[in-house]
């Protein structure tokens, strides 16, 4: 059983956006007008808010925490949103969903974003026509524009479901070598963190030449300049992202709400004072 | 008063039409036309007409939504708490507060459909309904309570339309419409009982669930984990702004009844306002101390996020809304009204225009407590207030008129006053008509009720039980606290059962009324 979550190390990330842009190309999200902006009418899956920690004012990525137990899930009327159970991932549906919007005033992050009007012509050239379909709950890959139903972050659901099949398929270039046995999800999970790794340090790298399967991490991740994110399993010990989240540093954002996010955020060393 | 007189009062608006109905009735279907042009623009344009943003995501709609369903407590409050108190004066405005409850819910289940993203899916809700989500509890409820309050109106009507289409006092549809409602109704003893029966069940059921349903509700709020919102206070809040709310709406009714339907003033006297006026001033002291629960446990408790949204509503934002409420609802009436009520002489037209105030107020009421919540965000987003666009000011204009519509529609068809309890005086002495047996025909229509209400029954229960049953998406692992979200269902779920069993038994007396005569 998988688990995916993610951490995000406050003390790289320099708040340069990089990752907002490679979501929006990555999921379609349709651009929006200043004054859409200024009413917060955008659509920004992942988005970089201001906090202050300590003295100094940092930035902080926000995107959909997938939390474990999940305050939109338990509201949804028709269970457009739901768990998938394959690692635990939030996902809605966008062929159920029938816009009450009752997720959007319960999840304490403002997560969800809303389809204001019907889709424009001009964005359709550059859709991600890479869409997950579920049997009997319909579309809940990338951002389609089905307007009048909120949306959110998907941790790039899509991108694992092709690693899978790749997997399978073995055409995964070296990565197929390298996982042996049955595509699990599991099987996904390990790739997964070698990858990971490979990003984060690809020098010391035992396993290489991956470069161009850097594309199966979601978005953000892969586009992270400063790879302040990691991402992978966190039931599994030996992954990184199961390792960093046991750092002293660790925290998730509202604990104290109970809905147990599975994006861990690691503080700034010194508590934010800069040394 | 004679038996004549009071026929005369309750059918005249049905068989005279006077140029000021025509007038009301053109002036409101131009507003309810406006309305609909809003609506078809946000129909075509989507919800990005309407003043929402992504942090306060509902507005004007849920405030209004809530609000008539906040009127709908007027006809089982008035008709059948005061029936079962046997309180004598509530008997001839029974019937109009009735009306109010029924005209209340077609625009309540209306604003529903305004509101979500996508009225095409609406039946998703049903079809894949979870019982986790309050959402899916209001449906139900919704559902049970609109039924019981058209049965107990309908009920409550029967001796009346036999009386008044025996006596040819209608002519055209509106006397075949009579003839085949009144269910061969003849007033002999055994209908006499089975009627008391059925409406007796009725009305000490329609109370619990009355306020089971309101505080239901307010669970769409008050289960989230909202500063503002998540307070126990709220289910309490809204069943006594329902209380009050109903109150202020049928001072206005019966006050515009009464000026406009000729002879009316002799059965609504100065005694029918003054004890309404009394209720309604006991509702807004008990809405008084239900705010003052609210905020000052909130404040005291200190709270950042509780204080936060405490400050916008109090100082911030939300204050000329807040204070707009404060002044019409509570201070305003908790001063005046005294004045009003406990003079010798009591002003009508000053508790009507207060009643109107107050309306006013508690709209403004249910709009802050929807949308003020939300503007506050736990996380650093920009600030956002809401302010309804004209889309949303016609339609909330619209829904006004569309209730005022369906009102003047009813008044117009059925009688207005209940006959037979007015004039019996209570003692089910119900007027006997001579009446020969061949007149009797065999009705489908009870029948028809029965076995619909039984067909809605074994739906609604076969729905509740596949979905205790059957778990929708748990991952392992997390099965026993998901599915501990199932069990707050379990009252609404008793209360929407019990509803039902007593809808069928009034049903099923209504088969045994239309029998008597085979």
């Amino acid at each position: 059983m998988v688990r995916w979550g993610m951490i995000i190390d406050l003390d790289k990330c320099t708040g340069c956006q990089a990752c907002s842009l490679a979501c929006a190309s990555e999921n379609n999200l349709p651009t929006s007008r200043p004054e859409e902006v200024r009413r917060r009418r955008e659509v920004e899956w992942n988005e970089i808010l201001t906090i202050s920690f300590g003295e100094v004012k940092i930035p902080l990525p926000r995107l959909c925490m997938h939390c474990d137990i999940a305050a939109c899930v338990k509201v949804c009327p028709t269970g457009s949103r739901f768990y998938y159970d394959e690692g635990r991932i939030v996902l809605q549906s966008y062929d159920r969903c029938i816009g009450c919007r009752l997720c959007m005033c319960a999840c304490p992050y403002n997560a969800n974003y809303f389809i204001w009007s019907h889709p424009e012509e001009e964005y359709s050239f550059k859709l991600n026509s890479d869409m997950v379909v579920i049997e009997g709950l319909g579309r809940v890959g990338p951002n389609l524009y089905v307007s009048g139903t909120p949306q959110k972050c998907i941790f790039c659901f899509h991108r694992l479901v092709r690693l899978k099949i790749d997997l399978e398929n073995k055409r995964a270039g070296v990565l197929s070598s390298v996982i042996t046995g049955e595509a699990s999800w599991e099987a996904v999970g390990k790739a997964i963190d070698i990858l990971m790794r490979y990003l984060i340090d690809p020098d010391n790298s035992e396993i290489t030449g991956i470069t161009h399967e850097i594309r199966y991490l979601p978005a953000c991740v892969a586009t992270c300049p400063s790879r302040a994110r990691i991402f992978g399993d966190l039931d599994d010990e030996n992954s990184l992202v199961a390792k960093m989240a046991k750092s002293p540093r660790a925290f998730k954002l509202l604990e104290e709400l109970g809905t147990e996010p599975k994006v861990i955020y690691l503080a700034p060393k010194g508590g934010g004072v800069e040394t | 008063m004679r038996r004549e007189d009071v026929v005369d009062i309750s059918i005249s608006p049905v068989i005279k039409t006077t140029p000021k109905f025509y007038v009301a009735f053109i002036i409101l279907l131009i507003l309810v036309v406006l309305g609909f042009l809003a609506y078809i623009t946000q129909f075509i344009y989507g919800h990005g007409v309407t003043g929402l943003n992504s942090n306060v995501i509902w507005g004007s709609y849920i405030a209004v939504f809530i609000f008539f369903i906040a009127i709908s407590m007027s006809g089982t409050l008035v008709s059948a708490l005061l029936r079962i108190t046997r309180a004598k004066w509530g008997t001839t405005i029974a019937r109009l507060a009735e009306m109010i409850t029924a005209s209340a819910f077609i625009i309540a289940v209306l604003q529903i459909l305004i509101d979500i993203g996508r009225p095409d899916r609406i039946l998703h809700a049903i079809i894949w309904g979870r019982l986790q989500s309050p959402i899916t509890w209001d449906i139900f409820v919704i559902m049970t309570y609109a039924v019981a309050s058209y049965i107990y109106l309908y009920i409550t009507m029967i001796p009346d339309l036999a009386l008044i289409w025996r006596e040819g006092r209608v002519k055209g549809l509106i006397a075949q419409l009579y003839q085949i409602l009144s269910i061969n109704w003849i007033g002999t003893k055994e209908q006499v009982t089975r009627l008391n029966k059925a409406i007796k069940i009725l009305a000490v059921m329609l109370i619990p669930t009355a306020v089971a349903f309101h505080s239901i509700v307010s669970w769409i709020l008050a289960m989230l984990n909202r500063p503002g919102w998540h307070t126990t206070v709220m289910g309490p809040d809204f069943v006594t702004a329902a209380i009050y709310s109903a109150m202020a709406i049928l001072i206005v009714i019966i006050w515009i009844f009464t000026k406009t339907v000729d002879g009316a003033s002799k059965l609504i006297k100065e005694i029918h306002f003054r004890y309404l006026g009394y209720l309604l001033f006991v509702s807004c002291l008990a809405l008084i101390y239900m705010k003052i629960c609210h905020i000052l446990t909130e404040y005291y408790g200190g709270e950042e996020m509780h204080v936060k949204v405490l400050n916008s509503l109090l100082f911030g934002d939300w204050a000329p809304v807040f204070w707009g409420f404060m002044i019409l609802s509570l201070i305003g009436p908790a001063v005046i009204l005294p004045v009003i009520l406990f003079r010798e002489k009591l002003s009508v037209n000053g508790l009507f225009v207060m009643s109107v105030l107050i309306i006013v107020g508690l709209y403004l009421d249910r709009l802050y407590l929807v949308a003020s919540p939300l503007s506050i965000t736990y996380l650093p987003y920009p600030y956002v207030s809401y302010t309804p666009t004209l889309v949303e000011i016609s339609l909330l204009i619209a829904s006004f008129s569309g209730f005022a519509l369906i009102y003047l529609v009813l008044i117009k068809v059925f009688p207005s006053v209940c006959i037979w309890e007015t004039t019996s005086e209570g003692e089910g002495g119900i007027n006997l008509i001579e009446v020969r047996r061949e007149e009797l025909f065999s009705n489908p229509l009870p029948r028809l009720i029965l076995i619909l209400s039984i067909i809605c029954y074994v739906i609604l229960m076969y729905i509740i039980v596949r979905f205790f049953i059957i778990p929708i998406y748990v991952p392992e692992g997390y099965v026993a606290l998901s599915e501990t979200f199932k069990l707050a269902a379990v009252p609404v779920a008793i209360v929407v059962s019990i509803a039902w069993i007593s809808i069928m038994y009034s049903a099923y007396q209504l088969v045994k009324i239309s029998e008597v005569g085979e």
